[in-house]
């Protein structure tokens, strides 16, 4: 972690991730990095900015540079392939009682809003 | 810029928005998440409104009041060009009172951050948490209140959970208050619960995800 980051005093504000999945999730950056040429923070916010009931993503900035480059997020589309790799390898499995909604046994009268990939686990 | 709806408010707001917690540095917590003054905070602003991302939230806890006042004048001069959108309930003085939902502190904290933003009207109002201690149609009458005055345009929640959020937008229905548009919510690619009820929820209410902490 370097030594500028916000998160050795910020981190207990939102919830704990299992290292296992930051792992996961942050190859599948790097994998669309390489494709799209677009940094890691650019394509973190262009896939939220896909989902469903996203009014308004805040970005923040301590300096112009840091700014401009989220600011750069835009514009631009993940391409659909893309953002199931990243739904993939960010998927967890809920608790009850969404477990079953999530897992597919109550589709037909329950879409998810989001793709869901019924029967699978934790792992995609 | 691409603007979407506020949920069901007919209001367009930019997809991506600023955030000032890093405006003042005041207190363990504020300055580990930066310490921008006022010069530096117009620099900002400048950018943000070349991009078209002319949403800004603040709170009135952040720095202890120093964000909205640096946001304030930040955007001086340039007011009909910004949405301001801030937050209150967390405790915000050493009073019994200067914390949580009540009447008295909704009103006086509406008004103190009108005076530090230095405007006459907040574009997006959202409470911080919720407050089991406070009679939920109280809640929502004050909100009603505030709006009905020009204070406030839209109201929201941030960090409400699903029966919070729901039980407070039922008590709107049934008085005819005004009605939560926007629910402020961590959602990222390592942290997707968002998904599991708020989601559905604001698809099935007309409630917009406003994003904070977008990148983890």
């Amino acid at each position: 972690m370097p030594e500028s980051t916000r998160l050795h005093e910020t981190a207990r504000f939102a919830p704990p991730v299992d290292e296992e999945r930051l792992y996961r999730v942050v190859d599948g950056l790097d994998e669309v990095a390489a494709e799209t040429g677009k940094t890691i923070p650019q394509i973190a916010l262009n896939w939220l900015l896909q989902r469903p009931m996203v009014s308004t993503v805040l970005i923040g900035a301590r300096n112009e540079e840091q700014l401009r480059q989220n600011l750069g997020a835009v514009g631009w589309s993940l391409s659909a392939e893309q953002v199931a790799m990243l739904d993939a390898a960010s998927a967890v499995t809920p608790p009850y009682p969404y477990y079953p909604y999530w897992n597919g046994q109550f589709s037909e009268r329950n879409p998810a809003p989001v793709p869901v990939r019924p029967g699978t686990r934790e792992h995609g | 810029m691409e603007y979407r709806f506020l949920g069901a408010s007919g209001f367009k707001v930019p997809v991506l928005g600023f955030g000032t917690g890093t405006f003042g540095g005041k207190g363990p917590l504020f300055s580990a998440w930066g310490n921008t003054d006022v010069d530096e905070a117009k620099r900002l602003v400048d950018i943000c409104l070349d991009a078209g991302a002319n949403l800004f939230d603040t709170a009135d806890v952040y720095s202890d009041g120093a964000s909205e006042i640096i946001l304030g004048a930040a955007i001086k001069g340039r007011r009909d060009d910004v949405i301001l959108s801030t937050k209150i309930t967390l405790r915000a003085g050493q009073g019994p009172n200067d914390v949580g939902a009540s009447r008295h502190h909704l009103i006086r904290a509406t008004d103190k951050a009108l005076k530090r933003l230095g405007t006459d009207y907040i574009d997006l109002l959202r409470l911080h948490h919720f407050d089991a201690m406070t009679p939920v149609e109280s809640v929502m009458s004050t909100l009603d209140d505030l709006v009905r005055a020009g204070k406030v345009r839209y109201i929201g929640v941030s960090n409400f959970s699903g029966w919070q959020l729901m039980k407070s937008l039922v008590v709107s229905d049934r008085y005819g208050y005004a009605r939560y548009v926007a629910n402020q919510v961590y959602y990222s690619l390592i942290g997707r619960d968002y998904e599991w009820e708020l989601m559905p929820l604001g698809l099935d209410q007309g409630v917009g995800a406003v994003v904070w902490s977008p990148l983890g």
